[in-house]
């Protein structure tokens, strides 16, 4: 099969697959026990797709997640919160990845850890006042937490992924 | 292109979370030693003063038609708000000074004074 197609194919299905975790995040979990917080599972393909495919790839399957995303859900306000954490984190995860020292676990929860300083980055930008970024203690040990969970899941699909043999 | 020995976790990305924790801890731990109780509440709207109440006495702050701003008995807390999470209605009431309650799609900021010291902190 030619090469390039399979991979517009791959992508286009792994975006499809982000934005259907995203809506089922948003009926699971909205304003579940913090509003604001929440599981991140469609940040699932976004790590499958650095790990298959490289970290170009990842970044631009981030920005049209996150794009989206909030013009299917109706909050295109939150873009430039959303764009920033999303680019944040994926260079951050293709650096620590690049290092060869982490592995799916290390790298995951540096993406999260990122994904929240700058969503909190744009949030004191925004709002011009260094506030925001008091709830970053709070809000990066759940969402590091919330990285350690997708772990699994994002084991089980690479392990899989590697064994069939899909990705070279 | 995707190597076994990537997706164990290894000893590193424990090493990582300890970090990651221990960051935090001091982070979370650190104002509470600045921390005094507060004087005044500042509203910012897109990052500009609209209001400026005292904590000492009850009041009801009517923020440009997007939510009020209620203070009872020392503490400040929002009601009413029209953003569509309503994260800053669910934020507990802030006291302490250098507190504060974000509403980010109205971009409203609402924080506690004290005596002048955390102006200098935030600019």
């Amino acid at each position: 099969m030619n090469k390039n197609i399979k991979k517009i194919t791959v992508l286009s299905l792994l975006l499809a697959l982000s934005l259907v975790l995203s809506y089922v995040e948003n009926l699971l979990f909205s304003g579940f026990f913090m509003p604001g917080v929440k599981l991140g599972l469609s940040n699932i393909a976004v790590v499958c797709v650095l790990y298959c495919f490289g970290s170009l790839p990842a970044l631009f399957i981030g920005i049209a997640k996150s794009f989206i995303s909030l013009m299917l859900f109706g909050r295109l306000s939150g873009l430039i919160y959303s764009a920033v954490g999303i680019i944040l984190a994926v260079i951050t995860m293709s650096l620590i990845k690049k290092t060869g020292r982490f592995s799916l676990f290390g790298v995951g929860i540096s993406g999260a850890v990122a994904h929240i300083f700058g969503q909190l980055a744009a949030s004191c930008v925004m709002l011009s006042s260094i506030h925001p970024l008091r709830l970053f203690p709070v809000l990066c040990i759940l969402s590091a937490a919330s990285a350690a969970l997708l772990y699994y899941p994002e084991h089980i699909i690479l392990s899989f992924l590697r064994k069939s043999g899909f990705v070279e | 292109m995707i190597n076994e020995k990537d997706l164990k976790i290894c000893k590193n990305d424990v090493l990582l979370v300890a970090a990651i924790i221990a960051l935090c801890v001091v982070a979370a731990v650190l104002p509470f030693f600045f921390s005094s109780e507060g004087e005044s509440v500042l509203i910012y709207v897109n990052g500009e003063l609209y209001a400026e109440k005292s904590l000492g006495e009850n009041s009801e702050t009517d923020v440009d038609g997007l939510m009020r701003v209620v203070i009872k008995n020392g503490e400040a807390f929002v009601v009413d708000s029209v953003c569509p999470n309503g994260s800053c209605e669910h934020s507990a009431p802030v006291s302490d000074s250098g507190e504060s309650i974000i509403c980010l799609p109205n971009k409203i900021l609402i924080k506690i004074a004290g005596e002048g010291e955390m102006d200098a902190v935030s600019g």
